[in-house]
């Protein structure tokens, strides 16, 4: 006699003491089972989405996982460091505007001179 | 869902009783069970259902005896009487000792049954851990060496291991009873 039928008919005997549990036993496990299906039940009912001949997603659920919530948490307060600390590429202080004309291989001169913009629209064509 | 806790609940059952040996705390364990796989596996195929289960019920069963483990250990401190504190102390010893079997009574036509029943329940019972629940996943709910792997955590080598070191601590111990397994089956065939 192999293992596998050793266990099979222990598997058996087993089997048969199933049918003894007494009934306040039975009446705990069916109630159990209840409470069980409860929360089963529980998020299918809230706001979902239903798919096409697929389950049902659940939304709501998801949102309160935090697998969900907290990147989005981490990415939001990288965004706000982002913005408080970056350099607010669209304004220059007018000190700054003067350095860059001074410092710039074309003389300003260039800018007031008519000959020039024409020179510039001429060359462009 | 419904139909498959039903299948499963009164196994469960027995398999927390033979592991804890208290009905009252196998009715919890069953039901936190019951509840984690609702709550958190619902959205899982059918075909899992079995596994995800046994694994979940062999961690509340594990569970179960680490707060015992716990309490214990506080009780010890704070004991006056203090018993002796033994470093292999084996809660499964300790329960045996108890003798808290549950066997309902049976008709008076069934009894030799019965008393087969208990006789190998109890040797069930005394088996360790981890031989017990690699036994019962693979020959009482029928799951496969691999799926018993993933429900136990271990590897299919050591299931394979602790079902052979069960299935011949059983065999010793039912023989020593006087149950031979030509009896057992001629005793619950009919």
């Amino acid at each position: 006699m192999n293992e596998n039928e050793f266990g099979q008919k222990v598997a058996r005997n087993l089997n048969w003491g199933l049918a003894h549990i007494d009934d306040a036993k039975l009446a705990r496990l069916r109630v159990a089972r209840e409470r069980a299906m409860d929360a089963y039940r529980e998020p299918v009912s809230v706001i979902g989405l239903a798919t096409a001949g697929g389950p049902v997603m659940n939304l709501l659920g998801w949102v309160r996982r935090p697998v969900f919530w907290l990147p989005a948490l981490v990415i939001a307060a990288a965004a706000a460091t982002y913005v408080a600390t970056a350099p607010d590429a669209g304004f220059d202080d007018v000190g700054e505007l003067d350095a860059k004309l001074l410092t710039g291989e074309l003389p300003i001169d260039a800018f007031l001179d008519k000959d020039f913009a024409a020179w510039v629209s001429e060359s462009g064509q | 869902m419904s139909d498959f806790l039903a299948s499963v609940e009164k196994r469960a059952f027995k398999q927390a009783v033979y592991a804890v040996r208290q009905d009252e705390s196998a009715l919890d364990i069953v039901q936190d069970s019951m509840l984690k796989l609702a709550e958190k596996y619902a959205d899982r195929p059918a075909e899992e259902l079995p596994m995800l289960f046994q694994r979940i019920l062999q961690n509340t069963i594990r569970d179960w005896f680490r707060r015992q483990k716990v309490r214990s250990t506080w009780t010890s401190l704070f004991s006056s009487f203090g018993g002796s504190d033994d470093d292999d102390h084996d809660i499964l010893e300790t329960l045996a000792a108890e003798n808290t079997s549950n066997i309902p009574v049976s008709p008076a036509d069934q009894l030799e049954q019965s008393q087969v029943l208990a006789l190998i329940e109890e040797s069930i019972q005394k088996l360790p851990a981890r031989q017990r629940e690699a036994f019962m996943l693979r020959y009482w709910e029928e799951l496969d060496v691999a799926e018993t792997a993933e429900a136990m955590g271990c590897s299919q080598g050591s299931v394979k291991t602790h079902c052979s070191r069960a299935v011949n601590a059983l065999s010793i111990s039912l023989k020593s009873k006087g149950i031979t397994l030509e009896s057992v089956l001629s005793t619950h065939q009919n």
